[in-house]
C-alpha cells in the first residue's frame, strides 16, 4: 500500500519535472531576447574595442604574464584560453564582433553561439579585473542561448525561408513552430538563473544596514564614481530614496517566488524594468541594465507577446 | 531513445542547478564538502559567481592619489617630482566615454589588495608613467554624509562627501623580470609555509 503511495508520487514528480523542463515552449520571446540581447553585446563590445589597448595589451592593465596569477584560486577554470599575443586579442575581437552581429540578424544557428561564448570568455579570461555583472550574465545568457533553437524568429534566416516558400505555408509554419527538448530546457535554464541571480544579491543586501536603513541608494547616488550626473536634489525628497532601497530590496527578494504566479508576473517584469532603468539612469550601468530587461523576454510566451502587439 | 536523452539532460541539468545554486556562496559548508569537482566545472563555464551587486552595503567612492618619484644617487631616498595623480582617472582627464570610467573603477577596485598593489596597479602605474623610478600613493576613500546632514548644511554632493587619505606607501617601478622574480619568491614562501602547517597537522 505504502509502495504504492510512493510509486504514485513519485510518477507525479516526474511528470511535473517532465512537464517543466521538457514541455514544448513557443520561440517567440525568446528569439526577440537573441536579437536584442545580441544586440546589446555587440554595441558594449565595440564601445570596448575602442580600448582594446589599454584593456586587453600586453603594455596595458594586465600583461599576459599576470593573467592567471590576477584570478583568485577560486574562480581559476580548468584551462585557460585567453590571447596572450596582442594580434590575438584583435582578431579574437574581430572576429567575436562579426559572429554577435550574425547572431542578432538570426543568420547563425545555436552552434555558432557556443563558438561565440567561447570568444566572449576568452576576452574576460585575457583582464579578470574589468568583469563586471554584465559581462557574468552575458556570459551565462550566451551559454544558456547556445542550447536554444533561437533564431527561428526576428532573423534574416526566417525572413529569407517566407521569401522561399511562401508567406502562408511560413505563417502555418511559425505557429506550429514550438522547441525542441534542448530549447526548453535552455528557456528554463535562463528563468531559474534571473531567479537564483535575484535571490542572491536580494539575500546578500540583507546582510548591509544601508539596505536596512533606507539609505544605501543614497550612498550609491553620492559616489562620484557610478553617477553620472549630480543627484544632489534628491535630499529634498528622502521618501524617494527609502522607497527607491527598499523597493529594490523587496523586488529582488521575492522574484524567485512571484514571477512563477501568472497573475503577478506581468507587473513584477514591469516593476524589475522600471528598478532597472533607473539603475541605468543614476548609474550609468547601461548594458547590464539592458542585458538583464532583455532576459525578461524569455518569459513572455506566444500569448502576451500577441498582446503586446495589439 | 527518447527517455534515455531526457534522463542525460535531466542528470546535466541537476548538476547544473547544484553548480549554479551552491557555488555564489563558497564559503558554505555545501561547497567546502563537495568543493573540488564542483567548483571545477563552475568556473570553466563561467558559473561560479557571487551575485553581490551593491551588496552588502554600497562600496564607497575610492582611489589613489599618487606622486611620480625620482631616485636621488646621493642620499637612499625618492623625492616627488610632481603634484598628485589620481587613478582611476578623473572624468575629462583621459577619460571620455562613461563605459571606459565604469571599466576602470571596477578594475581598481578589484585590485586594491596589499598583493595586487604591488603587482598589478603600481607595474601599470609605471607603465603608464613610463620613465618614473618609483610611485608614492596614498588610498582616498569618500563617503557622503547623512540626507539629514545634508538637508541641514545645503550645497550638492560636492560638500557632502566626507574624503578620508590612508597613509602613503612608496614602490619602486621594478623590471618586469624583477618583478616577477619577487613574485615567484613570494609563491615559494608561501609553498613553503602551507607545508610547514600540514606537517605541524
Amino acid at each position: 500500500m505504502r509502495l504504492k503511495g510512493l510509486r504514485k508520487l513519485f510518477e507525479k514528480g516526474l511528470r511535473l519535472w517532465e512537464g517543466f523542463w521538457f514541455a514544448p515552449q513557443s520561440l517567440e520571446g525568446i528569439s526577440l531576447f537573441r536579437l536584442v540581447f545580441c544586440s546589446l553585446l555587440f554595441f558594449q563590445y565595440s564601445i570596448r574595442a575602442i580600448d582594446t589597448k589599454i584593456l586587453f595589451f600586453d603594455k596595458g592593465l594586465m600583461p599576459a604574464s599576470q593573467v592567471i596569477n590576477f584570478m583568485p584560486e577560486f574562480y581559476r577554470p580548468l584551462f585557460y584560453w585567453f590571447p596572450r599575443e596582442d594580434w590575438a586579442v584583435v582578431l579574437i575581437t574581430i572576429c567575436f564582433l562579426v559572429l554577435l552581429l550574425g547572431l542578432a540578424l538570426g543568420l547563425f544557428s545555436r552552434c555558432v553561439m557556443w563558438l561565440v561564448w567561447i570568444l566572449h570568455w576568452s576576452l574576460l579570461q585575457r583582464n579578470y579585473s574589468i568583469i563586471y555583472g554584465a559581462d557574468l550574465i552575458s556570459g551565462f545568457w550566451l551559454l544558456y542561448l547556445s542550447l536554444i533553437d533561437s533564431h527561428r524568429h526576428f532573423s534574416l534566416w526566417s525572413w529569407w525561408k517566407k521569401r522561399i516558400k511562401g508567406v502562408r505555408e511560413k505563417e502555418k509554419e511559425c505557429l506550429s513552430s514550438s522547441s525542441d527538448l534542448l530549447s526548453s530546457v535552455g528557456i528554463r535554464l535562463i528563468q531559474v538563473q534571473l531567479c537564483i541571480t535575484y535571490a542572491y544579491t536580494g539575500w546578500e543586501k540583507l546582510k548591509g544596514s544601508d539596505w536596512w536603513e533606507g539609505t544605501a541608494v543614497w550612498q550609491i547616488l553620492g559616489n562620484p564614481f557610478l553617477a553620472p550626473v549630480d543627484f544632489s536634489f534628491f535630499s529634498h525628497i528622502p521618501l524617494a530614496i527609502v522607497v527607491a532601497t527598499w523597493g529594490t530590496l523587496i523586488f529582488e527578494v521575492y522574484f524567485c517566488v512571484l514571477v512563477w504566479i501568472k497573475k503577478i508576473r506581468p507587473y513584477w517584469l514591469l516593476l524589475g524594468t522600471i528598478m532597472h532603468l533607473s539603475i541605468a539612469l543614476t548609474t550609468g550601468l547601461y548594458f547590464f541594465s539592458g542585458i538583464m530587461i532583455a532576459a525578461y523576454l524569455a518569459f513572455l510566451n506566444k500569448v502576451s507577446l500577441r498582446a503586446t502587439q495589439g | 531513445m527518447r527517455p534515455v536523452i531526457k534522463g542525460l539532460i535531466s542528470a546535466f541539468i541537476c548538476l547544473h542547478l547544484i553548480a549554479v545554486v551552491l557555488l555564489p556562496n563558497p564559503k558554505s559548508i555545501a561547497v567546502r564538502s563537495f568543493g573540488s569537482w564542483i567548483s571545477a566545472y563552475g568556473s570553466t563555464l563561467g558559473v561560479n559567481t557571487p551575485w553581490m551587486f551593491f551588496s552588502p552595503s554600497p562600496a564607497f567612492g575610492q582611489y589613489l592619489a599618487y606622486e611620480l618619484l625620482e631616485g636621488s644617487e646621493d642620499e637612499d631616498r625618492t623625492e616627488s617630482i610632481e603634484g598628485s595623480h589620481f587613478w582611476p582617472p578623473r572624468r575629462g582627464q583621459i577619460i571620455s566615454s562613461l563605459n571606459r570610467q565604469r571599466l576602470l573603477y571596477h578594475s581598481f577596485l578589484t585590485s586594491l589588495s596589499p598583493q595586487r598593489i604591488r603587482d598589478f596597479l603600481v607595474p601599470w602605474l609605471c607603465r603608464l608613467h613610463e620613465g618614473t623610478e618609483g610611485i608614492s600613493l596614498h588610498k582616498m576613500s569618500k563617503s557622503v554624509i547623512s540626507i539629514e546632514k545634508a538637508q541641514i548644511m545645503g550645497g550638492s554632493f560636492e560638500n557632502w562627501r566626507e574624503v578620508r587619505e590612508g597613509p602613503a606607501s612608496d614602490w619602486p617601478c621594478l623590471s618586469s623580470e624583477l618583478r616577477e622574480d619577487s613574485q615567484k619568491q613570494d609563491q615559494d614562501h608561501s609553498d613553503r609555509s602551507k607545508t610547514t602547517e600540514d606537517m605541524e597537522r
